[in-house]
């Protein structure tokens, strides 16, 4: 499982932001989740300088919080995976070497919050949609 | 709407075939099929695909796909008795892999995508990268 998670998170890492006029590239599954995580490292204010940071809705039971930073002290690059589980008694938070914890109070709090905006935000301007149908926005006419 | 299908002949079809189709990946098969009889309201079509994750994939006759997932005590649906906090969390997640799922297949020059888009994503990082030349 951490393979497949490091494996994720280097999808975002390791590989170049789409990039030219959107009606001429054919994006992947992986493009669009770089899109959205594009809004998702907006959503719990500034990035702290040397610091990367990813957040996205991985499948429909899983969201992910990446941060990478470099260690002033030792110099050595961090990193930290945070995934958040949708199970039917709660949300569970999972880091590794951590034991996993039942989220609740103000994390459990920001978290619903940072979803809700990621959800309209993410259908609104990466898929055009309205996030409460789920239906396209109509074309405006020019 | 028209029923042509008996909805009890289908939920017992469905739990039989989910039983079938759970035996080869995961001993709880009976638990499965508990689990599909459970949230056999509406009906639903058989098991329509498994997951290499165990999960498994069944649709309704309204053409919605509810997942079942493994767990220790066997297996549950994706579309009932989610606590509040994990409703939201969610829906909003179903929503969004749904909407990914359709932009990509209407975009992108892979083969194309079928309606579980969760099963595209897992197939796609589970794949070993290519290496550029």
């Amino acid at each position: 499982m951490r393979n497949f998670l490091l494996k994720t998170i280097h999808l975002f890492t390791g590989g170049q932001t789409p990039a030219g006029d959107a009606s001429l590239k054919k994006y992947s599954e992986r493009d669009l989740l770089r899109m959205e995580s594009a809004i998702g490292r907006q959503l719990f204010g500034p990035v702290p300088a040397g610091h990367q940071r990813e957040f996205f809705c991985l499948d429909a039971r899983t969201w992910i919080w990446y941060e990478q930073w470099l260690d002033p002290r030792t110099k050595k690059q961090m990193e930290q995976t945070t995934r958040y589980e949708v199970h039917t008694n709660g949300i569970i938070k999972i880091q590794e070497g951590q034991p996993y914890v039942v989220l609740e109070g103000e994390e459990l709090k920001n978290l619903r919050m940072a979803v809700k905006i990621y959800h309209e935000r993410v259908m609104r301007e990466v898929y055009n949609r309205n996030h409460l149908t789920g239906e396209l926005f109509p074309v405006a006419s020019s | 709407m028209s029923e042509t299908t008996n909805p009890s002949n289908v939920t017992d079809m469905a739990a039989y075939r989910a039983r079938r189709a759970a035996e080869s990946f995961n001993p709880n098969a009976e638990m499965l099929g508990d689990a599909i009889e459970a949230a056999s309201n509406p009906p639903i079509a058989p098991v329509t695909e498994v997951l290499p994750d165990g999960r498994a994939h069944v649709r309704t006759v309204e053409g919605n796909v509810i997942t079942f997932s493994p767990h220790r005590e066997g297996y549950e649906s994706d579309k009932v008795n989610l606590a509040p906090e994990s409703q939201e969390l969610f829906t909003a997640a179903l929503q969004i892999t749904g909407a990914r799922g359709n932009a990509s297949s209407l975009l992108a020059d892979a083969s194309p995508i079928p309606n579980n888009n969760n099963a595209t994503y897992i197939n796609a990082i589970t794949q070993p990268e290519q290496k550029a030349a």
